[in-house]
């Protein structure tokens, strides 16, 4: 019973009128959908297309993005990162500790030493490490290694370094006359551009960006040949193009903008810039900061190009995050003709198409036209300079936009470029899986195959993996490779589709040439066990006895859940829905077929009726197979993935249903007796257990409420208890036909209409 | 209309003559975990003077004899309130009342209010009292007045011992026992029946019950507080009305947008649960009744109904009017059953029922806000193609008031009308309800210049988005908005023009 918290007073009682399961009724609320399995995946994906990023949505999940992120998932061991990180906390700490007190102390080799060991240390961490912030800033560890090579004297050295470190701890620390010092004495040497550059960060500080700017400026025109040039110039440049009331370098203003002068000292600067430091470890600053000069001065196509070139020059996350925010905030701006502009602009330099699209696919909202457009225009970009670098996961994602479009040679293509890559680069498990589906939609099963079994082998760590393995199942079911696909279901987990293939799929010739071929060892004996339930269904009991007979009897306990046979006896009549052990049922059969066999006239119709009465006395799980089902096969055929059935699947299930309910033998068996021995003594009482027999098959449950459609099972109900009373008006049994015909026809009218519709599961007509 | 303001009439005339109350004190159940309070809860409460709260602490239950403690309560730092804990005996202790053992019942409720109260002293709540919620049969009043007693005895010397009540209870002598062994009684005067078919359904309100059980308990002439209704239920029927069981899946607002369902009935409810005629008839509720038209995932459900009763402000001031106009001598104060969880659509919101106590009506004041921008990349992609570039069209709706909307499916209705088609709704909160060409007949998306959407209500403080991706020849857009308050009779309506979708075209590549 669902267990109900009821919040509400007094109606306790409602807790028993839940547990019959008229309250249980679930509709979809937040994420309904069963997905862990093929034949019964109520999404009804095309597997051939790989899981997108989902979002969950009010009462279903849906798709955030429309392609897959890389394909690959970085296998990260947390335990040995943590201890990594403790390490390097623990490291930096020391260092840090240790360059305090060699300052101090004025051993400056030493200090130097420590200074590159804890710039070196820094490059290991992290983004956003929080042990970086207990140290020395990179900026000032640098300034510091700069000043400790430097030929400068000592004292200006020592001046100097304790001038930086007060900054350090204190950005209004009292260190302007003491800088002053510095700058106007030529006997500091080197030191003498350190001090006027720290000079200029005070007034930068200060938020005066204007005064800071040319400050900067002249620290570079002054000391060209001193490595602080470089920092002071990149500095001028942020200074002149960040907006004047920007007073947080985190949170951007953009108005006012910077007037037309500072931007073009800001140009100038760049210019020079890009002249004398052609590898400066700022490129990337100072590729953004010449595309804000654009942006500033409304050229915002060229602007968003050149953030489009600055995002290859991006070494990190901070870096990224920065370069797609100035992407956006460009596009923001983009208006009427310079869009138009900037497309055309785009086409001229294909090498910046992929930066587009990624920033398309990832970060923007697309439609299917969209997504058609972008792959026209990298292909066009391709065509136009086949030296176009596109990173191998945009590859494969251009792979999957192209399958996603139904365009199945270009996603072969697409995916075959990114393959061509080279195992180690990203996207390479991504583009084998595109191209294994296309070629799967090209009708080249072999070649997908092949791709899917790569993809296995190389990359078992893959999140596709599991898709994979759902399309090698597909694939081996399509050669009737039963084994291959149990191998499949089984690495997978799927126990429904395991289920379905040995309860229901495979005919009895296959499973026995799965047993023969035993394709997983360690579950030989279940599907022995299936092998036998399906050979007492055709009732072909010597060849079922066989087969038991190779059973430990714990085993069959095991797989028949004989430990408490009422397990499952929810909602039938009294002594209905028990378990039995297969042992006795074969055995039964077998004495009440023999019976059959040896009989002729009444005594063989008064046979079949002992063996139809067998079966509906005795219904409804006597040929089920609970170590498969566990209670879920009536349900699960509600969730039946229409989309991947072949008519081998339809007629299978057919048979199995007959098969497989004792109702349907019942009836069966009745109809024999009615048809070949209608004077019988039991023929009336056959006719009648026939059409009790329909009559329950007509709303038994899913399937079969859908199978009226085919066969009405209401109208035969009817139809045969309407025969009692013409055909044997004597019998004792004629009343309760004319009778029962009426409760039918009532039942049928309250039951059998919508109510027994099919609820997703269709029949072809 | 102002139907508050025609109840404090009512009850300003009422009081002219009478001598004076003594004051009533506010206080609320809470019923939900864990038990916390954010700031603007906060103010509510402090706005109305509540000192006290009854705060859910754990359900009590038994199987076989063995009695355990259900889903005890956990404490989020902090309230400014005393708070008594409440021990629900569920129908497993009801079922076998007359056999249980009392002194380990007893014990049992004691010491489960010793560690739920820790655990609430831990983090800054004070703890002064505890209440039993358990619906006796009248003809065991005295069996529970022996267990309350019994539990009076294991607390602490000081705590405050109160039990709910039934209206019941008041017609046996039997009652005088259980008065004597704790502090109050709190009636709960609601709720009276739940209506076994779809046709009998009542509200949750019953101010006759009220009435009855407030004159009632005066000739008790015992200290009481009295318990009113500020929630509303969902019931599950099945197709032939008949009542399954309640129904806690889905609110009114989610079940409204839920393909599987369809609205069959949304009307206010008068006093015997049938379609109010008038706002004078309502009782403050509103009914909806949804069809299952889908089975669930297990292929049940098909044809089943949902009915909701959904509250309002007006169900609370109605009750407060009532005991006010009554003037109860020996009532020392109103107990509100519940205050909301946040976002729920079956309580009425705490800011509401505040501001029902302060005298004012609490209404909806939508405000409504737009803007868009344009959206450049068909440009960038698609050089060959001429046109203005889309735009998105983004209009937010703010309820900075003190009342809800209503809550059913077309609550708050948003008319846009566009000077030319090709507009597609393209994300947000609300829903499509329908598309019309300039006739004024149904119309594709692609060739209406009209588009409703609807969303099913706004709690105070809530805010929704509709998007309009503007894909055609549209510069400008009328956007009119329709909030219905509950009940259904009255509404509030906006006008916002926007001028200046578009500008200029691009020219084709």
């Amino acid at each position: 019973m669902m267990r109900r918290h009821l919040w509400m007073r007094r109606w306790g009682a409602l807790l028993g009128l839940g547990a019959l399961g008229l309250g249980t009724a679930i509709w979809a609320c937040g994420g309904g959908e069963y997905l862990n399995t093929v034949h019964f995946n109520t999404a009804e994906p095309d597997f051939g297309s790989p899981p997108l990023p989902v979002e969950i949505g009010a009462w279903e999940l849906y798709q955030s993005r429309p392609v897959t992120w890389n394909g690959k998932m970085p296998d990260v061991d947390w335990e040995r990162q943590a201890k990594e990180e403790e390490a390097l906390a623990n490291q930096l700490k020391v260092l840090n500790s240790n360059l305090d007190a060699q300052i101090r102390d004025g051993k400056f080799s030493e200090a130097l030493a420590t200074t590159r060991a804890l710039i070196a240390a820094l490059a290991k961490a992290p983004t956003y490490f929080y042990a970086a912030q207990e140290v020395s800033p990179l900026s000032a560890l640098m300034d510091f290694k700069e000043v400790l090579e430097s030929n400068a004297p000592r004292t200006a050295v020592s001046a100097y370094l304790n001038a930086r470190q007060a900054y350090d701890k204190n950005a209004k620390a009292p260190i302007g006359p003491a800088l002053q010092a510095l700058v106007a004495n030529p006997s500091a040497g080197a030191v003498r551009a350190h001090a006027a550059y720290l000079l200029a960060a005070r007034v930068y500080d200060t938020g005066d960006f204007p005064a800071a700017a040319k400050q900067y400026r002249s620290v570079a025109g002054t000391y060209p040949a001193s490595p602080r040039a470089e920092s002071a110039l990149i500095m001028a440049i942020r200074s002149w193009l960040r907006s004047p009331s920007q007073a947080d370098d985190y949170v951007w203003v953009d108005s006012p903008l910077p007037q037309a002068s500072a931007t073009r000292e800001a140009r100038a600067a760049l210019d020079l810039f890009d002249k004398r430091y052609p590898r400066s470890r700022f490129r990337f600053d100072a590729s953004g900061w010449r595309a804000r000069a654009d942006y500033v001065e409304n050229k915002i196509p060229a602007a968003i190009l050149g953030y489009l070139a600055q995002s290859s020059l991006a070494e990190n996350d901070d870096q990224r995050i920065t370069n797609l925010s100035s992407i956006r905030v460009a596009m923001k701006k983009l208006k009427g003709t310079a869009a138009t502009e900037l497309g055309a602009l785009l086409r001229k330099r294909p090498a910046l198409v992929p930066a587009y699209v990624n920033y398309r696919i990832f970060y923007t909202e697309t439609t299917p036209g969209d997504l058609d457009s972008l792959a026209q225009l990298s292909e066009a970009a391709l065509a136009s300079d086949p030296k176009t670098k596109f990173a191998p996961e945009v590859m494969a994602q251009l792979a999957q936009i192209e399958y996603g479009l139904k365009r199945w040679q270009k996603a072969v293509d697409w995916a075959s470029k990114a393959l061509s890559s080279g195992n180690d680069t990203p996207g390479q498990d991504l583009a084998l899986y595109i191209r294994a589906g296309a070629k799967a939609k090209l009708k080249d099963a072999k070649g997908a195959q092949t791709d899917y079994l790569e993809l296995e082998k190389k990359f078992p760590k893959s999140n596709l993996l599991g898709v994979t393995l759902e399309n090698l199942a597909l694939l081996a079911e399509a050669r009737n490779d039963w084994s291959g696909a149990l191998k499949a279901y089984h690495r997978l987990g799927y126990g429904d589709d395991w289920a379905y293939l040995l309860d229901v799929r495979l005919t009895v010739a296959d499973l026995e040439k799965v047993v023969s071929e035993n394709p997983i060892p360690v579950r030989r004996s279940e599907i022995q066990y299936a092998l036998a339930l399906r050979l007492i269904r055709e009732d072909r009991y010597h060849e079922a006895s066989s087969t038991l007979a190779k059973l430990p009897a714990a085993e069959i306990a095991k797989f028949g859940d004989l430990k408490d046979p009422s397990a499952y006896a929810w909602f039938g009549p009294e002594g209905t829905d028990r378990l039995s052990n297969p042992m006795d049922t074969v055995r039964d059969l077998k004495a009440l077929q023999q019976k059959i066999d040896g009989a002729t006239g009444d005594a063989k119709a008064e046979a079949l009726y002992a063996k139809a009465s067998y079966f509906y006395t005795k219904r409804n799980l006597l040929l089920y197979n609970p170590s498969l089902w566990k209670g879920g096969r009536a349900a699960i055929f509600a969730s039946w993935n229409t989309t991947i059935q072949t008519p081998e699947d339809l007629s299978q299930i057919r048979k199995h249903m007959a098969e497989h309910e004792c109702l349907a033998h019942s009836r069966r068996l009745c109809l024999e007796i009615v048809g070949q021995h209608p004077k019988s003594p039991v023929a009336a009482k056959a006719l009648y257990r026939a059409a009790c027999s329909a009559r329950r098959l007509a709303d038994f449950n899913y399937w079969w409420r859908s199978h009226n459609k085919q066969v009405d099972s209401w109208t035969e109900a009817i139809d045969l208890m309407k025969r009692i009373p013409k055909e044997y008006p004597s019998d004792p049994l004629a009343p309760l036909g004319t009778k029962f015909a009426k409760v039918f026809e009532e039942e049928k009218e309250m039951y059998g209409g919508d109510y027994g519709h099919s609820f997703g599961w269709e029949l072809p007509e | 209309m102002r139907w508050l303001l025609a109840l404090w009439a009512l009850v300003g005339v009422a009081s002219c003559s009478r001598p004076p109350t003594p004051h009533l004190a506010t206080s609320f159940w809470f019923w939900h975990g864990p038990a916390s309070l954010d700031a603007s809860q906060q103010k509510d409460l402090q706005s109305i003077g509540v000192k006290t709260l009854y705060v859910l602490g754990a359900t009590i239950a038994q199987e076989d004899g063995h009695l355990a403690v259900v889903l005890p309560q956990r404490f989020e730092p902090t309230g400014a309130q005393d708070v008594h804990l409440v021990f629900r005996l569920d129908g497993t202790i009801g079922a076998e009342f007359e056999r249980l053992d009392l002194d380990a019942l007893a014990e049992k409720i004691v010491n489960a209010h010793a560690r739920v109260g820790a655990q609430a002293r831990a983090q800054g709540w004070s703890v002064t009292g505890l209440q039993l919620d358990f619906d006796c049969p009248v003809r065991l009043l005295r069996r529970y007045a022996d267990l309350v007693s019994r539990v009076r005895d294991g607390l602490p010397s000081g705590t405050a011992l109160s039990v709910t009540g039934l209206s019941s209870w008041y017609a046996s002598s039997n009652i005088e026992d259980l008065a004597k062994v704790c502090d109050e009684i709190v009636p709960q005067c609601y709720e009276a029946s739940l209506g076994t078919s779809l046709d009998r359904l009542q509200p949750v309100s019953h101010l006759a019950l009220l009435e009855r059980t407030i004159e009632r308990a005066e000739r008790l002439g015992k200290p009481y507080r009295i318990g009113i209704p500020a929630y509303g239920h969902a019931l599950l029927y099945d197709p032939s009305g008949k009542l399954a069981t309640t129904f806690r899946r889905m609110g009114p607002r989610t079940i409204s947008r839920h393909p599987s369902f369809s609205l069959e009935q949304s009307s206010p409810m008068n006093a015997q649960g049938k379609p109010a005629s008038s706002a004078a008839d309502w009782i403050g509720e509103d009914l909806l009744v949804f069809r299952a038209i889908k089975p669930a995932r297990d292929g049940q459900g098909l044809g089943f109904r949902v009915a909701f009763k959904v509250p309002t402000p007006r169900m609370v001031a109605l009750a407060l009017a009532k005991i006010r106009s009554l003037r109860p001598r020996h009532c020392r104060g109103i107990v509100v059953f519940r205050i909301a969880e946040p976002g729920e659509d079956l309580a009425v919101p705490l800011t509401s029922v505040a501001s029902v106590f302060q005298g004012t009506e609490p209404r909806p004041d939508i405000l409504v806000t737009s803007r868009h921008e344009t959206i450049p990349y068909p440009g960038i992609e698609r050089p060959s193609q001429s046109g203005p570039l889309p735009e998105l069209l983004t209009i937010r709706l703010e309820n900075r008031g003190k009342g809800p909307t209503a809550i059913r499916p077309n609550a708050v209705t948003l008319d846009l009308t566009f000077d030319a088609p090709g507009n597609v709704v393209s994300g947000g909160d609300w829903t499509l309800e329908s598309a019309t060409g300039a006739s004024g007949t149904a119309s594709s998306l692609a060739r209406a210049t009209r588009l409703r959407l609807r969303l099913p209500g706004l709690l105070p403080g809530e805010a929704a988005q509709a998007q309009i991706r503007i894909e055609g020849r549209a510069s400008r857009v009328t956007i009119r908005t329709r909030a219905l308050l509950p009940g259904g009779f009255e509404s509030v309506d906006h006008e916002l023009n926007v001028e200046d979708l578009r500008e200029e075209p691009r020219k084709p590549q």
